[in-house]
């Protein structure tokens, strides 16, 4: 087989990475749901404005002398700590995690097989579009983990004293909404340009 | 990609080619078109065929489109 041209070897290369990274972050998920640490923390938000447990006013009138400059806004971050988690929470910590880097590294191996293709030189093949489909539904999948993590945060402080807090996810995927969309648009292009080509493979 | 559309037009390549004592290499020659292509045509494996074929075609035999495809039902 001759040797494909750079661009294409680069863009292997940090497919490569991709899919480097997302097995590691697959693997550390898996240690830290199988780990003992004393503290498990995890990013969240809470909104004050729904919580009973929270500060008495949480966002109140901003009053002081003259000149006086302060934060009204009341802060919607908090970290959430379990002391000595036992396996079920550690699992539900980790699972919006563990969803995200399985769906990338499932991402990533698509993606390479896809990168592969090109090679040949001729990416509009029936297969690049089913795994460009594929990609656009797991992209989609992510932002979806939003709500998986706000369904986790909930049966993790459920029985808690913090069971009242109105918590959802801490992390924004709404990115992935817009990226699972486009890369579906792209799928349709190359089953398009399939049908196209195979169209002119038969002319005469 | 969809399944290949059926179709039942039948090429006669090779019938006019017989009555006209043409082999296939000359009239690929004479129509500037590759003896692959024409190959493909007269074994009814084209998909299609673009008008300025059609016309050389029937130019050099001598013949009508429609003595070249005909519909089988």
């Amino acid at each position: 087989m001759a040797k494909p041209p750079a661009s294409i070897r680069v863009l292997e290369g940090i497919t490569w990475t991709g899919v480097g990274f997302a097995l590691l972050g697959l693997v550390m998920c898996l240690h830290g749901i199988f780990s003992d640490s004393g503290v498990d923390t995890r990013h969240i938000g809470v909104n004050p404005y729904q919580t009973t447990t929270a500060a008495d006013d949480p966002a109140p009138a901003p009053t002081g002398p003259p000149g006086t400059v302060r934060i009204a806004m009341p802060s919607f971050d908090r970290t959430l700590a379990v002391i000595d988690p036992d396996l079920s929470q550690r699992f539900l910590l980790v699972l919006p995690d563990l969803l995200l880097t399985v769906a990338l590294s499932a991402v990533a191996v698509i993606l390479l097989q896809t990168v592969r293709t090109f090679r040949e030189g001729d990416p509009f093949i029936p297969g690049n579009a089913r795994r460009l489909a594929a990609i656009g539904f797991l992209l989609l999948g992510i932002a979806g983990i939003p709500q998986v993590e706000a369904l986790s945060l909930n049966l993790l402080l459920s029985g808690t004293p913090l069971e009242d807090l109105s918590v959802f996810a801490g992390e924004d995927f709404s990115w992935a909404l817009f990226t699972g969309f486009a890369v579906l648009a792209l799928a349709e292009v190359f089953r398009q340009g399939g049908r196209l080509r195979a169209d002119t493979q038969g002319l005469v | 990609m969809p399944p290949e559309e059926e179709h039942r037009i039948a090429v006669r390549l090779d019938k006019l080619l017989a009555d006209r004592g043409m082999t296939l290499t000359e009239l690929a020659d004479r129509v500037g078109v590759t003896i692959v292509n024409l190959s493909i045509l007269k074994n009814g494996h084209a998909r299609a065929i673009r008008f300025s074929t059609l016309s050389a075609i029937c130019r050099e035999l001598d013949c009508q489109p429609g003595d070249l495809l005909v519909h089988d039902p």
